[in-house]
């Protein structure tokens, strides 16, 4: 058993896939955006976080990078980005995280690539640009 | 489809090339022109034989006068002799060499008359003939009254022959004066034509090259708008491009959102369920298929984006395919021959993978039941361009169906069953035409079918490596 945050805008989705995960005994919450999912994940670090890339207020990676900006630990929950955008090997470069799925994906597909992160637990390891850190900060 | 719209701007920079050249060319043809009208005024035949004839003339005519002179002259000094001689052959001689002057001063005035140009000169000449013949009868009466040695008489006479002579000597001196003025005015009017052609032709080489220099800034000025235009043009339609790109990525991604949602709902309506399998299972191929042709829409819209400028090398990407094909083709018990010559084309490599993949794909999806599966791919250097041939012995096409074979979303009948989009041999079309090649089918029903790409090589030293 997992703690797992779905973070998603779409909310058919994150209700389906939190049924699916519930179903397959992981503790799972939900997060419209990722505003939402920062706070969250402040209230209880997860065991992975299942992110989506366009979200409306915060995006998946503007999250990831505040994550680890914060420097307390969150910096090092895996994370695991979901999205049907098409450049989404080379978003997953620029958050640094191994772990990515491109939509339409099936249940079976994020069960076994979530498995996996959860075993390895790889932290993301973003690529910052300049004045990466002094734009998010604003 | 996708504007390539890079090479606008070159297109305008060639023009404008060509437009100098056409400049440059009109401004040295007015300029050779112009010299060659120089050597024709300075150096025209007739010009100058006319100057030589008028200096000649004026050379001849001289002397013929002189000679006269001299001539006159020196039978006056032989008359005088002839009065103090008494010696009678003394006297014959002297006589002698008198009417050999005579003839000489005859046979100058003879050759004086062609000479004569003008009416002063006929006039000044006739008079001087006049006197000529005045002072010979002068000399013939010396000469008579000498032969008599009346001596005396004869010297009386001899004055009027100096009187006479005078009148010679005036007569040639006019004569002489004359011939040199006309000579001197012709000439002067030769150079002055020669400096007014001079000054003509400097002119025209002047406007010649003012009109080159006005064609030049204009034309210039027009390619320069034309290229800015094209440029504008080009920006604006790469602009376009971006913005098509991106709605083709917004529409992917937003028709996945929902795809994603139906693929999750039919997880969850099986698992509730398990008499919902099958149903959950028909929304699965659902979800599949809108995938791949979501995919191959994206990878249609993304083909022109590549450049042409890009080469590759179509062995290695054979080979790849092929390995890549092996399992699906050894499972159907079919065999792949695969012999492709090394060569650089024009074409990036992951498009002509996606090509090959897709020929050989249908290859694959395509075969004819109960038959073992042949798929040839061969690749040559064919002069300047390579040949890339896929072929098979699968189910083949009709001739309505290949004319059909590369319009988007085309199926052929009878293999609606088969999972595909319609959009394969779309998209290697594009990919072979945005490389600047060109593809052609050959198929036969319950035979096969035989694709030919043509590729231009990158360059004629990377044919063979």
């Amino acid at each position: 058993m997992a703690d797992l945050l779905v973070v998603d805008d779409d909310i058919d989705v994150a209700g389906l896939m939190a049924e699916l995960l519930c179903a397959e005994g992981h503790v799972v919450r939900v997060a419209r955006n990722g505003a939402e999912g920062l706070i969250l994940v402040a209230e209880r670090h997860p065991d992975l976080v299942l992110l989506d890339v366009e979200m409306p207020v915060l995006t998946g990676p503007d999250m990831a990078y505040r994550m680890l900006l914060r420097d307390c630990g969150q910096e090092n929950i895996p994370i695991l980005l979901l999205s049907g955008i098409v450049t989404l090997p080379l978003v997953a470069a620029r958050v640094g995280t191994p772990y990515f799925l491109a939509k339409p994906y099936t249940v079976d597909a994020v069960l076994d690539l979530m498995q996996r992160a959860l075993r390895e637990r790889t932290p993301p390891s973003p690529r910052l640009e300049n004045g990466s850190h002094e734009a998010l900060r604003q | 489809m996708k504007l390539s719209a890079s090479e606008l701007p070159e297109t305008g920079s060639r023009l404008l090339r060509w437009a100098f050249a056409a400049v440059i060319l009109v401004f040295v043809l007015v300029n050779c022109l112009s010299v060659a009208s120089i050597f024709v005024v300075f150096g025209e035949r007739g010009v100058q034989a006319k100057s030589r004839e008028i200096v000649e003339n004026m050379l001849t005519g001289t002397e013929l006068i002189s000679r006269i002179g001299r001539d006159v002259n020196r039978e006056r000094i032989l008359v005088d002799t002839h009065i103090f001689e008494t010696r009678p052959e003394s006297m014959t001689q002297l006589e002698a060499e008198i009417a050999e002057l005579r003839v000489d001063i005859a046979a100058a005035v003879s050759a004086y008359g062609p000479l004569i140009t003008s009416g002063l000169e006929v006039e000044t000449s006739r008079e001087l003939e006049v006197r000529v013949e005045r002072v010979e009868a002068d000399i013939d009466r010396v000469l008579a009254l000498s032969r008599r040695n009346q001596n005396n008489e004869a010297r009386g006479q001899l004055t009027l022959v100096e009187d006479d002579f005078d009148a010679v000597s005036q007569k040639v001196r006019s004569l002489a004066t004359i011939k040199r003025e006309q000579a001197l005015r012709v000439l002067g009017e030769v150079r002055t034509m020669q400096r007014s052609a001079v000054i003509l032709i400097a002119v025209l080489t002047a406007l010649g090259a003012s009109l080159s220099v006005v064609i030049a800034v204009w034309v210039t000025r027009l390619f320069t708008t034309r290229a800015s235009e094209l440029r504008k043009m080009s920006l604006l339609l790469e602009e376009r491009n971006r913005e098509l790109d991106a709605f083709a990525g917004r529409v992917a991604h937003d028709l996945r959102g929902p795809l994603t949602a139906i693929s999750f709902a039919s997880s969850a309506l099986s698992k509730r369920d398990l008499h919902e399998a099958p149903t959950a299972a028909i929304l699965q191929r659902g979800v599949g298929r809108m995938e791949s042709i979501i995919q191959d829409l994206l990878t249609l819209s993304r083909v022109g984006q590549q450049s042409a400028t890009v080469e590759c090398d179509p062995a290695p990407v054979a080979a790849a395919v092929e390995e890549d094909l092996a399992p699906r083709v050894k499972d159907g018990g079919g065999v792949v021959h695969l012999d492709v010559e090394h060569a650089h084309v024009h074409c990036s490599e992951g498009l002509l993978r996606q090509a090959l993949w897709n020929l050989a794909d249908n290859a694959v999806k395509y075969r004819r039941p109960g038959v073992q599966l042949a798929l040839d791919i061969e690749g040559r250097v064919t002069g300047h361009s390579y040949e890339l041939r896929v072929s098979d012995n699968g189910l083949g096409m009709s001739p309505e169906e290949t004319r059909q074979a590369f319009d988007p979303f085309y199926r052929a009948k009878g293999v609606s069953e088969t999972p595909g989009t319609g959009l394969g041999l779309s998209i290697v079309r594009r990919i072979v035409e945005a490389c600047g090649g060109e593809v052609a089918v050959d198929s036969h029903p319950e035979r096969g079918t035989t694709f030919d790409i043509q590729l231009p090589l990158a360059s004629p030293r990377a044919a063979k490596v």
